[in-house]
């Protein structure tokens, strides 16, 4: 029981520094981690459709459609019709995409010597 | 299946300057036009130019069913990839056996020639290309009675082949060859490009198309619901468009 309650603890503590790494790199770098890894999965693989995406990062469709909204309203990411099912959409990066993946990469380092830090 | 000059396809199209990718065309029917005498296919100047103008800034893949030292002749260009005979010759690090796949193929060709010979049909011709054959059957009068004589007999062949109908041919290849779809892949990996795009007409195309890989983009020439790819271009007149669409990419 006590290992449970322990383990529950780490795993609480993780969401949370999980949380802050996010919201760092956010207000930083301009994205979060997991907005990167969306933007860097779709530089690696454009026109992938919604589910695929999400496959493809190992969330739910409907955490992913959340995640999408801000990015699309940034123009970072651009939205079409799937070339063969009218029910679905394709994703692919855009310019400004670009330009943020970038500028993360560039400017990663950084930000990982904060992340240390905080860790200490 | 949409349109690749479409706004979507030119959306995913703008989006491939910023991945690794190798571009991948088929050659008859797709950067040369389909003429009633195969040996006089050639790709148009125009055609030519834009893509030596992307060979230039791109990695390029032809891969056609044609034989290398054939494409090298007659392509006017020098890509990274040349892979001929469907996707069995040319194919870096390939365990296929290629002298036991000419042997077959002498073999399959000497049965072939006997067994239409008598009557030889005007038109029929077998074209033997070292690792595969072409039956071409485009200038005989009575197409459909040929072409279902000609199925009858390389179905009847030993060992057994792989039949792939296309524009007015047969293909008889090797079974366990590896087809164009393995070859496209087996040059990704080889390359390390993390996307392709490939653009075919025939039937043999398919092999590409069909694997719904999400990391290559497919486009077929003529549209058709039969086929796999997800986009299209009209006809081969197209080809200079979207060439022109690839060099618009300035990365």
């Amino acid at each position: 029981m006590k290992d449970v309650e322990a383990l529950a603890q780490k795993i609480t503590r993780l969401g949370s520094q999980i949380h802050h790494w996010n919201k760092l790199s956010q207000d930083e770098l301009g994205l979060s981690f997991f907005q990167f890894h969306l933007l860097s999965t779709l530089r690696k693989k454009p026109g992938l459709s919604l589910q695929k995406l999400a496959q493809n990062c190992s969330i739910h469709p409907s955490t992913l459609t959340q995640s999408l909204k801000p990015l699309l309203k940034r123009k970072l990411v651009g939205m079409n019709p799937h070339p063969r099912d009218s029910r679905s959409k394709i994703l692919f990066l855009t310019e400004a995409g670009h330009e943020s993946l970038m500028h993360f990469r560039r400017n990663f380092a950084t930000l990982e010597i904060n992340i240390t830090h905080e860790k200490a | 299946m949409k349109s690749i000059l479409g706004p979507t396809g030119r959306n995913l199209i703008r989006s491939l300057a910023y991945t690794r990718t190798l571009f991948a065309f088929d050659f008859d029917g797709t950067l040369a036009p389909i003429v009633a005498v195969p040996d006089r296919a050639r790709i148009r100047s125009a055609t030519l130019n834009l893509l030596n103008e992307l060979n230039s800034r791109k990695d390029l893949a032809i891969i056609s069913g044609r034989s290398i030292a054939d494409l090298k002749n007659r392509m006017g260009l020098e890509p990274r990839y040349v892979i001929g005979n469907h996707g069995l010759e040319g194919l870096p690090k390939s365990r296929f056996d290629l002298a036991e796949a000419q042997m077959t193929c002498e073999h399959w060709s000497q049965t072939i020639e006997r067994r239409l010979e008598n009557p030889k049909e005007p038109g029929l011709w077998v074209e033997h290309k070292r690792y595969s054959l072409a039956i071409h059957y485009r200038h005989c009068k009575n197409k459909k009675k040929v072409r279902a004589g000609v199925l009858s007999c390389v179905e009847s062949l030993a060992p057994k082949p792989r039949i792939i109908p296309g524009k007015d041919v047969i293909n008889v290849i090797p079974k366990e060859a590896p087809h164009k779809g393995f070859a496209l892949q087996a040059l990704m990996k080889e390359g390390k490009y993390e996307y392709a795009l490939f653009v075919g007409d025939d039937d043999t195309d398919e092999d590409v198309f069909s694997l719904m890989d999400e990391s290559i983009l497919s486009i077929r020439i003529g549209k058709t619901l039969k086929s796999n790819a997800q986009y299209y271009l009209k006809d081969q007149s197209e080809i200079n468009a979207f060439l022109k669409l690839l060099l618009e990419n300035k990365a």
